[in-house]
């Protein structure tokens, strides 16, 4: 890396995706940087329901956000990053659609479909609030989620969790997959950007030219591979040489 | 020989049927020809003040037909933002008869207004043809044409399917565009678009107007949809601004007028027409004003409650209680499950594909 190191490592905080990125962290072979990970799905990190829908962070995780900032480390969270496959996975039972203004199908403009979906990421968004205010001043970036795969065959083949709901439902369209995707992505890059931090794109490697996930870092229909994880550990560490966030 | 007011019966007294009645008993609704029962598609259409009807009908437990009801994702507040279910489909208000007819005529392919996207002063776009319906608006104009094209596809099986169609005459007065004689449910400049004397011209429509619209509408609707039953009501909501010099109060009279007139003559001509006098209902002195709020304008629940109560005593083949039927909101299961499944979701399946 060239440039001014200006992070000694990250602390990376999140979700499921964490964890992908967690298993191309140990099986890279690359120096890495990361000071802390942690997953919030993890009982001792999981943020809580406060009253009046506040969040309350735990103190394992409050603690660890402590370590990060005395020890000057870039934050980098994953926050809900799956849950556009909440609504954009599977066909719904009224089905609808987005981009399909023509069919039988309910069309949902997407200006009408962001609503829906902030509405639906309020307590992801409330997490990431709450994080980001215990961060403090400290320069953050949130990660983009992988792109949708674009091939419904895979996605049959490889379901994942999804198998039971697939089978039920059938998969949606990849134009209201991908439209959704951006959809959710724009809302964490609004906030992000609104919170003082900055957004970082899913891997332009990583990324076929038509903005769905490229083949080499297929895994689940949420995921991407331990390529792709190291794909975006890449991204991390470039950042930290990079000018001052 | 008797004078015919010896046997008159006391519905056509003042005195006995109005001024010596507390007010939660007049009721001034004569027999309607025809009855709705529970199955009946019924639509509504029209000015602000269907949208109360329309949320009584929907809680009614009777058949209000939507096209574009709100779907199982969206919130409550989301679908009342977007107005979805404040119509049957999401046309917004729709003010005089010339838009009634001009909504047909679009949704049939008949017209297409030149004018019709609007930009606000962020940047955004609306529709011309409704300009709230989207609040803040669209990003991009294709979402306009795809959201509106949508639409008019529902609107043509609204208008194919309704049984009863519910339409709430409110205005008179329109703003109407030079190219095409688009009339708009806003005055252009109000909530997007531009006002220029050059591309808008005012119209204060005349009871020949507004009535030959309304014919013309009601024409074709029984063409394609030979079944279909009309049911008037007069907005009681006064103008909140009248763009003709007289005072906004005398304005308000003359408009209420035409339209009480137009549903006169409507309802004498066609079959299976019927006025309902909800304007009466809320408007008349007997109120002493109280069924509107300190605004003046905006109508009270109590009156809502009074229309509505006499809607449902003279209109429904059941008898139904006063109080509406709350329907419980369609929870949205798979959503929730789809929901669980993201949350139960842990590191085992992050390992499970390490080494694929």
């Amino acid at each position: 890396m060239s440039g001014k190191c200006l992070y000694p490592k990250y602390t990376l905080i999140g979700h499921s995706h964490v964890a992908a990125i967690e298993v191309a962290y140990e099986c890279s072979h690359k120096q890495r940087a990361c000071g802390y990970l942690i997953k919030l799905h993890e009982p001792e990190f999981k943020p809580v329901h406060h009253h009046s829908k506040k969040v309350l962070l735990p103190d394992k995780l409050i603690d660890v956000i402590d370590a990060g900032k005395s020890e000057g480390h870039l934050f980098v969270l994953s926050i809900g990053g799956a849950h556009h496959n909440v609504l954009g996975l599977t066909n719904h039972p009224t089905s609808f659609s987005l981009t399909d203004y023509k069919s039988n199908r309910a069309f949902l403009p997407p200006v009408v479909f962001s609503a829906i979906m902030r509405n639906h990421l309020d307590w992801q968004l409330n997490i990431l609030r709450a994080i980001v205010e215990k961060i403090g001043s400290e320069s953050f970036v949130c990660l983009q989620s992988p792109p949708p795969v674009y091939d419904k065959t895979r996605l049959l083949e490889v379901p994942g969790v999804y198998e039971e709901q697939i089978k039920m439902h059938g998969v949606m369209s990849a134009a209201d997959r991908y439209e959704i995707w951006c959809i959710q992505s724009d809302i964490f890059e609004e906030l992000s950007i609104n919170l003082g931090g900055q957004f970082l794109k899913a891997p332009s490697s990583m990324v076929t030219s038509s903005g769905f996930l490229d083949k080499r870092a297929w895994r689940d229909p949420t995921h991407g591979n331990i390529e792709y994880g190291n794909a975006v550990l890449d991204q991390i560490e470039e950042l930290m040489y990079a000018t001052p966030l | 020989m008797q004078h015919p007011y010896k046997s008159s019966p006391d519905s056509a007294r003042w005195k006995i049927s109005v001024a010596n009645l507390i007010p939660s008993e007049v009721d001034p609704v004569s027999s309607p020809p025809f009855k709705i029962d529970k199955s009946a598609k019924l639509v509504t259409a029209g000015s602000c003040f269907a949208q109360h009807i329309a949320r009584h009908l929907k809680a009614s437990g009777y058949n209000y037909f939507m096209t574009e009801p709100p779907h199982p994702i969206m919130s409550d507040d989301i679908a009342k933002t977007y107005n979805y279910g404040t119509f049957s489909a999401r046309y917004g208000n729709i003010y005089t008869t010339r838009q009634l007819l001009q909504l047909f005529d679009r949704a049939f392919d008949k017209f297409e207004p030149r004018d019709s996207i609007w930009r606000l002063l962020n940047g955004r776009y609306v529709d011309a043809l409704r300009p709230r319906i989207t609040p803040n608006g669209y990003s991009l104009q294709r979402d306009v044409e795809a959201d509106r094209e949508y639409h008019l596809t529902q609107v043509r099986r609204l208008f194919r399917e309704s049984e009863v169609f519910v339409f709430t005459l409110g205005l008179t007065e329109a703003w109407v565009s030079n190219l095409d004689g688009t009339v708009y449910p806003l005055c252009p400049g109000v909530a997007g678009g531009e006002f220029s004397n050059e591309n808008y011209t005012f119209k204060n429509f005349d009871v020949d107007a507004v009535y030959d619209d309304l014919a013309e509408f009601a024409t074709k609707l029984r063409i394609i949809n030979p079944q279909v039953k009309f049911l008037l009501t007069v907005s009681p909501v006064p103008l909140i601004a009248t763009a003709t010099t007289e005072h906004v109060l005398a304005a308000t009279t003359y408009s209420k007028a035409v339209l009480r007139v137009v549903a006169e003559r409507f309802v004498l001509q066609f079959s299976d027409a019927y006025y309902f006098p909800s304007y009466e209902i809320i408007t008349g002195s007997y109120t002493r004003g109280k069924y509107f709020a300190d605004d003046l304008r905006s109508v009270t629940e109590e009156g809502v409650g009074h229309v509505m109560r006499l809607f449902f005593k003279h209109l429904a083949v059941e008898g139904l209680e006063d109080s509406p039927i709350f329907i419980a909101q369609q929870k949205d299961e798979h959503t929730q499950k789809m929901q669980g499944v993201i949350d139960t979701a842990c590191d085992e399946e992050a390992l499970d594909g390490v080494f694929k």
